[in-house]
């Protein structure tokens, strides 16, 4: 498949920021601040403080709705040919790395980094065997279906929270920079206190 | 086995502990419904992949392919890799 045609598998845009049809739901506590998102609409909805939460039906911000190979690469760090290699699945048994390579139109050393990268997000198993005359053989295969959903799933909840934690921290400065007397301007007190974060993280 | 990662391999082992013989192609066609050519094409990949090992007039299964067959793997892909360090 060449690059011009692939598809672009991206989200819908939500119409008018009309919520109410979409595959996921968000609440919102009418208490506090806590706000939830649920790819799962249980009967009864979200609760917080023992109360039931209020579902959003409407977004007041427009939203860009992300592609398919946008969320695999900002997310998991995982580009195209990666997932490509998961979907890879010609004919029936076993294929090695050049054959997959011929079969997707990489290198097979593409396809050997690749194989390492998705045993480490855990979308891979690695499996080895023995080999005759010692040493052994790396067969690479699925994760279990159900398995692979629920952890990328996780996966994709943990890089979301660190991204609405990154929103919050915005939220927080500014209104710490409101509260106090800076001489300097938001926006530089604001990235300099990332930068601050970040170095301490690391 | 009911649901084989690979119906050639499966074949080709049953076949050589039932019969003691070598695995071909022609030997495995009563025991798979497609092609011969198909049948020998897959034999080879196996090969590539040290799941059977070529002998004399044919082919047997070796450790690695007795070892791949007990895999639980629920689906593709399947990938071998026996340079993989």
């Amino acid at each position: 498949m060449s690059e011009g045609d692939e598809r672009e598998f991206r989200a819908e845009t939500p119409s008018d920021g009309d919520l109410s049809d979409r595959p996921y739901a968000i609440y919102q506590c009418t208490d506090c601040q806590n706000v939830v998102l649920s790819m799962q609409d249980c009967e009864g909805g979200m609760t917080c403080h023992g109360e039931a939460m209020e579902r959003v039906d409407e977004a007041k911000m427009d939203v860009e709705p992300p592609a398919l190979r946008e969320v695999l690469l900002d997310a998991f760090g995982l580009p195209k040919a990666g997932l490509d290699i998961c979907l890879c699945v010609i004919g029936e048994g076993p294929l090695s790395p050049g054959e997959v390579a011929a079969e997707l139109e990489y290198d097979e050393s593409t396809i050997r980094s690749y194989l390492t990268e998705l045993v480490d997000l855990g979308l891979l198993e690695k499996s080895q065997l023995n080999r005759e005359g010692g040493g052994t053989v790396s067969v690479f295969h699925s994760v279990d279906l159900e398995e692979m959903r629920r952890e990328s799933l996780i996966g994709f909840y943990v890089w979301a929270g660190e991204a609405a934690a990154l929103l919050e921290e915005a939220n927080l400065t500014k209104a710490e920079y409101l509260d106090a007397d800076h001489d300097e301007r938001l926006d530089a007190v604001f990235w300099e206190q990332v930068a601050g974060d970040r170095t301490t993280e690391s | 086995m009911d649901d084989p990662n690979c119906p050639v391999l499966a074949a080709a082992v049953a076949f050589r502990d039932d019969t003691g013989r070598v695995v071909t192609a022609t030997a495995l066609t009563d025991r798979l419904d497609r092609e011969e050519a198909a049948i020998a094409d897959r034999l080879e990949r196996l090969v590539d992949c040290e799941l059977l090992a070529p002998m004399e007039g044919g082919f047997r299964p070796t450790v690695t392919g007795r070892e791949f067959l007990d895999l639980d793997v629920e689906c593709g892909p399947l990938i071998v890799d026996v340079d993989y360090e």
